[in-house]
Order: C-alpha cells, then sequence, then structure tokens
C-alpha cells in the first residue's frame, strides 16, 4: 500500500480540536471564543487508496521489467482513470511511490499482478452493496468490470511470455 | 425480488433484450468460428440464457420482453475476426447495461448485475477487445 497514512495524518491535523475567536467591529468588547467539538477524520476511501497502490505495483513492476511498459502501462493509466473518478487528487496521484513487485522473475511479477487485480475486482463489487449514491453503485460497477477484464488481459501477457522462453 | 416500479423494470428489461440479441449473434458468430472460439460461443449461448431466466424471474410475467426473432449487430458477422469483434461489442455494452441495472436495484439482484458486468467485461476481453477503464462501445 502507498504510503496509506499520509491522508489520515493531513485528515487528523484538520480536525483537531480547535478553539474559534469569533471577532467583533467593537473594540471595546473582548473577543467571544467558541469551543468546538473535535470531529472524527473522515475514513480514507479503500477503493481510492487500493487504487493508488495498484498503481504504485504497475509502476514497480515497469520500473523492474521495462518491456512490459506497453500493456501495463495502458492497465496503470486505467487505474488512475478510476482513482480519480473514486476522488483521488492529482496531488495524490503524483506523490504515489512505485511498489517493486516481491518476484525476480517476469512471469510471477504478471502473476503478482493478477492477484491484485483480482481483489481490487472483487472489493470494488463489495464496495457496490453498501453504497447507496446510484451513480457511485455505477460507477463502482464499470470499475470493477474494468478490473475484472485485466484479468484475462494479463493472463495473455503471462501466456506470451511463456510462449517467447 | 419481483419489481413493478417502472424505472427499474426498464433496466432489467433492457438487460434481457440486450442478452437476448448476444445470443442471437453468438449463433451468428458460431457460424463463422472453429475450434475452441466456436466451442465457447455455444457455451456462452447456454449461459446467457440462464442469465435471461435469472433476469426474467425478477418481473411479472407480463413485464418479460419476448424473445425478437432476428437481431442484426451493430458490427456485421461475415467472417471470424468480424464474428470476433462484433461479440466484443456486445459484451463490453452489456456492461453498461449492468451498470444501469445495478444503479437501480439493491441486495442480491444488484451483486448478479455487478458480477454480470464484470463477466461482460471479461468476456469482451476473451474475444480480443482491449481492457478499458469504463468498458463501453469504441
Amino acid at each position: 500500500m502507498p504510503d496509506p497514512t499520509r491522508r489520515a495524518v493531513l485528515l487528523g491535523a484538520i480536525a483537531t480540536s480547535a478553539t474559534v475567536v469569533v471577532g467583533c467591529s467593537n473594540s471595546d468588547q473582548q473577543p467571544e471564543a467558541i469551543e468546538i467539538e473535535p470531529t472524527a477524520p473522515p475514513e480514507p476511501d479503500p477503493n481510492v487508496l487500493d487504487e493508488l497502490a495498484l498503481i504504485g505495483a504497475y509502476t514497480g513492476a515497469i520500473n523492474a521489467f521495462p518491456e512490459l511498459r506497453g500493456t501495463l502501462g495502458v492497465i496503470a493509466d486505467q487505474h488512475r482513470g478510476h482513482a480519480r473518478e473514486l476522488g483521488a487528487t492529482e496531488a495524490e496521484l503524483a506523490a504515489i511511490t512505485p511498489i517493486p513487485p516481491s518476484a525476480t522473475n517476469i512471469r510471477p511479477a504478471v502473476t503478482e499482478l493478477i492477484k491484485r487485480e483480482r481483489s481490487a475486482a472483487n472489493l470494488r463489487a463489495d464496495s457496490t452493496a453498501a453504497a447507496q449514491d446510484p451513480e457511485a453503485v455505477r460507477a463502482l460497477t464499470f470499475i470493477a468490470a474494468s478490473e475484472a477484464s485485466h484479468v484475462p488481459e494479463l493472463q495473455d501477457v503471462r501466456r506470451a511470455l511463456k510462449d517467447g522462453s | 425480488m419481483t419489481y413493478t416500479d417502472p424505472a427499474v423494470v426498464a433496466t432489467i428489461q433492457n438487460a434481457i433484450r440486450s442478452e437476448q440479441n448476444y445470443v442471437y449473434a453468438c449463433g451468428l458468430a458460431g457460424a463463422q468460428l472453429n475450434g475452441g472460439a466456436r466451442r465457447r460461443a455455444v457455451a456462452q449461448m447456454t449461459a446467457r440464457q440462464q442469465r435471461i431466466q435469472a433476469l426474467a424471474s425478477m418481473l411479472t410475467d407480463s413485464n418479460v420482453p419476448t424473445t425478437p426473432p432476428a437481431f442484426t449487430p451493430p458490427t456485421a458477422i461475415e467472417n471470424a475476426r468480424s464474428a470476433r469483434t462484433s461479440l466484443a461489442e456486445l459484451n463490453n455494452a452489456l456492461v453498461g447495461v449492468y451498470a444501469q441495472m445495478a444503479a437501480s436495484t439493491e441486495g442480491e439482484d444488484r451483486a448478479f448485475a455487478v458480477a454480470q458486468a464484470q463477466d461482460s467485461a471479461r468476456t469482451a476481453v476473451q474475444w480480443g477487445a482491449a481492457s478499458q477503464a469504463f468498458p463501453t462501445v469504441e
């Protein structure tokens, strides 16, 4: 996962307890202090975090195996589209750290990506159950479908590597 | 669940009609394909007919669309290549149909719609389409 705490830290800083001093036009009066109840930071969206992690994994795989840049780069761009649709900011996308594959060989590295895509497709599909807004359900369904379709695409890549070796 | 809300009924009817068209297209494609591709097209005819039955079970009998006598795919099926292209396009179109159904239903029926959207997108790639961030007919 790419630095999931960064978001939480920022949101936590914003949401800390605060005392606001309300200004007054009459300089003879003391400003009134209003205590504001601390608010819990919003939970980071697990789908956004997962999309950012996927992009990091693809970037790491491309860095390790530049010969896969063609197909993997296209899929990584699709995940950037998913992340934006789910609310990720450009700053978050720019701050993604590549995640190197744990495998040192190319085919197991592709297998790792297939597993990540399966997991992502399941998470997105599960998330539609709790979504209230129909537009959110629609978007999550499209993304769940896209990620499901990455599996056979990556399997083709892996098969071609096998055939070529 | 049996739906009677016209807006929801319309999305399920759209899914049924789209699947009926896909079944017909599989028949056309099967005549142009050979070997494993033909077997896949035939298997999908059966699988999609089961989907149609599952969708029909969500509607009252009077709301279930009748099977049309024929269907002309947007990409004419004239050879093996165009057969694959046509089936891929129809599957990508189905993703949007099921996304709409997912948005208008709840619970198990929504989960069903999402699963069919995923299967349709996978099938589009298996017929040779490139994956898309938001699968649709390009």
